[in-house]
C-alpha cells in the first residue's frame, strides 16, 4: 500500500536489486500482465519507511495479499507471527524449492506461504515454466 | 407513490410471489445497474481482442493493460486490501486472478518460445 511517492531513481534500485522478480512468489515481470509494485515490507501506517531497507519488489497479486500486514496467523501454531521480510531475513534460511513449490522452514515461511497463497496450485504450474525460462532469481 | 406498468404474465407470477418487498428488489435492481459501469472488469475483453490480432511472442511478452484496465485492477487491488470488496466485486477480482493466471502462462511460453528458436 504505497502513501508516499516513490522516486524513480529509488525504484530503479529496488527493481534493479530483486532482479526484477517478485520478491515473495520470485515471478518475473516480463511473464505478468501488471507490472511489479515497490511494496513497503512494514507499511507506512505501522512506521515504515520509503528507504531501500523497507522495499521490496512484489508483484500485483503478492501487493494485495499481503496488503499492509506485518504479521498473520501460522497455520500449524496457531501463533501470531511476523510475515517473511525480504530485507532482514535469508530466503535460504526459510525457503526451499521442491520442483515448483516452496516447502517452508520456518514459522515466518509457513505464515508467509499461506497470507500471499504461494504454493496455489496456479501459481506451481507458472513458476515451473518461469524455472524453466531461466529468469527466474532465486534469493540467497 | 403508486406506479402502473404492463408487464408480461410470466413475471407477474414471479411478482406475486414476493408481494410484500417489492420495493426492495426495485431498489437492489436498481443498485445493481447503476453499480456495473463504474466497478466492471473489461480484462477477458482486451486480451481476447488482442489475441484475436494473433499477435507474435515478442507482443505477448509486451502485453500489458490499457489505463482503463489497470484502473479496474487498482480499485479492485485496494479495496482487497482493505477488506472492503463486495461480493460482486470479489467475483472480478477473482475473475482477474484468473486473467493474470492465463496471460503468465502465455508469456511464458511465448519466452520460452523465442528462446528456442533461437537455439535452433
Ligand atoms: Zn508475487
Amino acid at each position: 500500500m504505497s502513501k508516499t511517492y516513490v522516486p524513480a531513481s529509488l525504484r530503479r534500485n529496488v527493481v534493479e536489486r530483486a532482479g526484477s522478480c517478485c520478491e515473495y512468489c520470485l515471478r518475473p515481470e516480463l511473464f505478468s500482465l501488471s507490472v511489479h509494485e515497490v511494496d513497503h515490507v512494514i507499511a507506512e501506517k505501522h512506521g515504515g519507511t520509503t528507504t531501500e531497507d523497507n522495499l521490496a519488489l512484489a508483484c500485483k497479486l503478492c501487493n494485495t495479499f499481503k496488503g499492509s500486514d506485518i504479521a498473520s496467523i501460522d497455520p500449524e501454531t496457531d501463533e501470531i507471527t511476523a510475515l517473511y521480510h525480504p530485507r532482514r531475513d535469508r530466503w535460504s534460511e526459510h525457503f526451499q524449492l521442491e520442483n515448483a513449490a516452496f516447502i517452508p522452514l520456518s514459522d515466518r515461511a509457513r505464515t508467509t506461504i499461506r497470507l500471499l497463497q504461494l504454493n496455489r496450485s496456479r501459481i506451481l504450474k507458472e513458476r515451473s515454466l518461469w524455472l524453466d525460462s531461466g529468469l527466474i532469481k532465486i534469493p540467497i | 407513490m403508486q406506479i402502473t406498468l404492463d408487464i408480461p404474465e410470466a413475471l407477474l407470477t414471479r411478482l406475486n410471489a414476493i408481494d410484500q418487498s417489492l420495493p426492495q428488489v426495485l431498489e437492489l435492481a436498481l443498485d445493481e445497474l447503476t453499480a456495473r459501469p463504474q466497478s466492471g472488469f473489461t480484462g477477458f475483453a482486451e486480451v481476447l481482442e488482442f489475441l484475436a490480432n494473433l499477435p507474435t511472442p515478442e507482443e505477448i511478452l509486451a502485453l500489458r493493460p490499457s489505463e482503463t484496465l489497470q484502473a479496474q485492477i487498482d480499485q479492485l487491488s485496494e479495496k482487497h486490501k482493505a477488506n472492503a470488496l463486495t461480493l460482486q466485486e470479489q467475483q472480478l477480482w477473482q475473475q482477474y486472478e484468473y486473467l493474470e493466471h492465463l496471460v503468465s502462462l502465455a508469456k511464458a511460453k511465448a519466452y520460452l518460445k523465442l528462446q528456442s528458436n533461437l537455439h535452433e
